[in-house]
């Protein structure tokens, strides 16, 4: 049995290199996400006020 | 088909010889640039169009007798929203697909040709009636209302001329795949592909109910008309141009921002299947414009709210591959810190810098979309001039800096030159300046719209009401957008002048990404399209055939026509 | 098809908060009957004017502080013209087009709704502030679109 080597792209071990190096990524993402649950909301007071 | 052997082999990354034009074959890049020269044209007379628009909305300037502001609107919309979408996307697909798979079939170039002659025509003729005031009914052409029977004659003309378009492309997609047996089409081919298919959608929708129902309406032939199925055909159509213009946008998101920033294609096969989804669930987000219709039972709109909230989820997923794409781009680098990568992208670099603040503006621009596609919520923005800022965050903005970045490696690609210093950073200023005008014009629109104020209405302050005194402060500001906007257009004309007849002579590439990861490729069945189009026709049928099957039994009373001189 | 870690918790994070909207969405639409206006019922709009619904045409008091009124959108006017109802009074709108497309809009309300011909639309809302509301036409329907406008007040 081969070691599960760095390049190869299914080992383990590339995958949580590569997910230490997405953290940036998904921290952006969470941002875009709290914009989007804000901005939404904000409508939809905007039209239970007016309701 | 054997169209890619008889061509010689091309000198990669040399320079052009007489037969080529930087790497595709010459009669390739003339097409490519006939169909930009009618699309940069549209630009130029729509964007003037809007100026005026925004100066006579907030009162600083009333028009001559001989045309209406609503003459303007339809002339408007119908370029930019119709003649530059569908002018540019073939332009830049086909310059791009010739480059990745090896030159267009000679049949493609004969479709291609074939097309762009009917879309031009078609396009003279419908600017023609717009503009002598016979066809005051805006780019959507609301039945009952009439317009010269030759405006619709014209618009059938674009729709099959973008119909010759897509069997060109089908060819020579086609035509690769039977010589590369066992390859899977590059990606650039494949979104390529995509937006042709989503195109045949659109104009099958749009050519029945131009053809088939309003000419024969409009001739007099037949004497009335089902608002409400033309309200139905119209938005399927309309709201399939809209992901023609968003998949033809991230295609160079996808497949040329990784090149330009030196990184990698995040992922060839999430690409694909984002692709795919929004083909399939696309058409059915039509009836998001139809929220406020009677006749439409809450049942099924609620169906088509679900429906177009599922062609959100690819936005996800293309949110997600651009920051991801761009954060190994940086770590390749050498960044280790959380957002360092953030501070290393090639922000002077006018292709990445028009690029990202497009992708920017698609943050408001898909918030809004999902506020206005959220059924009851849809009664605060609906016909509000809300929705105009929209579009012009949508379309206006992140689509159109997508294309302008696209142009800045196109337009030199095909005249043979390069972008020097100095047009590069006239190009970064256009980016900025175009962004403000655009979020002060819009801006100002988002909130009138929340006031109250409509789409698609001449100056009025409706008799002196307090309700539209409040708008007239935006109005102000939307005039002010709009005279930085065409400020923007100039300057990019130049530009364009600039990188196509006057540029130092040079080779420039057509930036194409590498895949990250080349083992986790797609299964080879994601290129039979055939899969795909049974499907988005299953989303279809699941959609329409209730509420048409509705309209067409016939209890519809019709409307005869109400000619809009 | 690899996908990394993080971005399928993206896609479930994403898809969660597109899910909530919509339940919130469902609960308003189909629990509390705040859905958006859908009436389904036919008419021929060349007979509109002449029809019995359209013909009385004023408020007509169908309860304490809860009226009816059926308005025909043309071009460029509604008809009957300004409206005038107590605080507190809910109006219930009936709205049909004998001609082109309109839409029926009341500036700081949620009524907004489109008048298509061929069909009879309704709408309904409570007035619990009083003052003079801009009734519009907010969908384009023809060169004197701008003038199409009333005012509701309420006292
Ligand atoms: C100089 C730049 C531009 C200015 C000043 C401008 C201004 C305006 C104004 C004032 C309106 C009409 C608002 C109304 O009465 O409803 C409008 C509508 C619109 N604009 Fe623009 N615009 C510009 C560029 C663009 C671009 C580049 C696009 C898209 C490619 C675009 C797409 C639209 C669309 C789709 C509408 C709605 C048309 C309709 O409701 O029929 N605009 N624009
Ligand atoms: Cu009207
Ligand atoms: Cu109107």
């Amino acid at each position: 049995m081969k070691k599960p080597s760095r390049q190869s792209v299914q080992g383990k071990g590339h995958t949580t290199a590569e997910e230490s190096s997405l953290k940036g990524t998904f921290v952006s993402v969470l941002i875009l996400a709290a914009i989007m649950v804000a901005s939404w909301a904000a409508i939809m007071l905007l039209f239970l006020e007016r309701f | 088909m054997t169209h890619a052997s008889e061509l010689p082999v091309l000198p990669k990354g040399k320079a052009a010889d007489s037969g080529l034009t930087a790497g595709i074959p010459r009669e390739d890049a003339i097409l490519s640039a006939a169909n930009l020269t009618i699309a940069f044209a549209a630009l130029l007379f729509g964007g003037l169009a809007g100026l005026l628009q925004g100066f006579v909305r907030s009162g600083y300037l009333e028009l001559p007798s001989w045309i209406s502001y609503y003459a303007l609107l339809t002339a408007h919309g119908v370029l930019l929203v119709l003649v530059l979408s569908s002018f540019f996307s073939i332009g830049y697909l086909y310059a791009g697909t010739s480059k990745v798979l090896g030159g267009l079939a000679p049949m493609t170039r004969n479709f291609g040709w074939a097309g762009f002659a009917l879309m031009s025509v078609g396009t003279a003729m419908a600017a023609f009636f717009i503009l002598a005031g016979k066809a005051n009914v805006l780019y959507t052409f609301y039945t009952p209302m009439q317009a010269h029977p030759w405006f619709y004659i014209g618009l059938a003309l674009i729709v099959v001329g973008i119909l010759l378009n897509c069997v060109g492309m089908f060819i020579t997609y086609q035509g690769w795949r039977k010589q590369h047996p066992g390859q899977l089409t590059p990606l650039f081919a494949f979104f390529s592909n995509a937006v042709f298919v989503l195109w045949v959608f659109a104009s099958l929708f749009i050519a029945v109910f131009v053809v088939g129902l309003v000419i024969p309406w409009a001739f007099g032939w037949v004497p009335t008309i089902d608002p409400m199925i033309g309200r139905t055909l119209f938005w399927a159509f309309g709201h399939t141009l809209v992901n023609i213009w968003m998949l033809t946008s991230i295609s160079a998101w996808y497949v040329s921002m990784p090149k330009v920033i030196g990184g990698k294609v995040f992922s060839d096969s999430l690409a694909r299947v984002a692709v795919v989804i929004l083909v399939v669930a696309n058409v059915p987000g039509g009836f998001h414009h139809q929220i406020l219709d009677p006749g439409l039972s809450v049942e099924l709109k609620f169906l088509h709210v679900i429906q177009t909230f599922m062609i959100i989820f690819p936005s996800l997923m293309t949110a997600f591959a651009m920051l991801a794409t761009m954060e190994r781009a940086g770590r390749a680098k050498g960044v280790t810190s959380l957002l360092g990568w953030w501070k290393i992208l090639p922000w002077s670099d006018a292709r990445f810098f028009a690029l990202i603040v497009a992708m920017f503006a698609f943050i408001p621009a898909g918030l809004g979309g999902i506020i206005n596609a959220s059924n009851q919520i849809n009664q605060v923005v609906h016909n509000s001039i809300w929705v105009t800022g929209h579009l012009h965050l949508t379309v206006g903005t992140t689509v159109m800096l997508t294309f302008f970045a696209v142009s800045y490696w196109l337009i030199p690609f095909l005249s043979g030159r390069k972008m020097t210093k100095v047009l590069n950073r006239l190009a970064i200023a256009q980016t900025i300046i175009w962004a403000s005008g655009m979020l002060i014009m819009s801006g100002a629109m988002h909130i009138n719209g929340l006031l109250g104020s409509p789409r698609r209405t001449a100056n009025t302050t409706y008799t002196g009401h307090e309700a539209a005194a409040d708008w007239a402060l935006y109005e102000s500001f939307m005039a002010i957008g709009g005279m930085i906007l065409f400020g923007a257009i100039t300057l990019l004309i130049y530009i364009w002048v600039q990188l196509a007849f006057f540029a130092p002579k040079g080779e420039t590439e057509f930036p194409i990404g590498e895949d990250d990861s080349k083992k986790d490729v797609s299964p080879l069945f994601m290129d039979r399209w055939a899969i795909w189009v049974v499907l988005a026709t299953l989303s279809i049928a699941i959609a329409y055939v209730i509420p048409l099957a509705d309209f067409v039994s016939g209890h519809n009373p019709g409307s005869p026509p109400f000619l809009m001189p | 098809m690899r996908i990394h870690h993080y971005e399928k918790l993206w896609l479930i994070i994403g898809s969660l908060i597109l899910i909530i909207f919509l339940s919130i969405l469902a609960v308003q639409t189909f629990v509390l009957d705040m859905g958006p206006p859908s009436h389904a019922e036919t008419i021929d709009p060349q007979s509109v004017r002449e029809s019995e619904l359209f013909a009385n045409t004023g408020l007509q008091e169908v309860g304490d502080k809860e009226y009816e009124i059926a308005m025909i959108a043309e071009m460029f006017a509604f008809r009957p013209g300004d409206l005038e109802v107590p605080v507190g009074s809910t109006v219930h709108f009936t709205l049909a087009s004998p001609d082109v497309t309109h839409g029926f809009k009341i500036t700081d309300t949620n009524i907004n709704v489109m008048v298509v011909p061929g069909h009879i639309s309704k709408i309904s809302h409570t007035f619990d502030e009083s003052g003079e509301y801009l009734i519009l036409c907010n969908e384009y329907c023809g060169l004197g679109h701008e003038y199409m406008a009333n005012t509701i007040t309420v006292k």
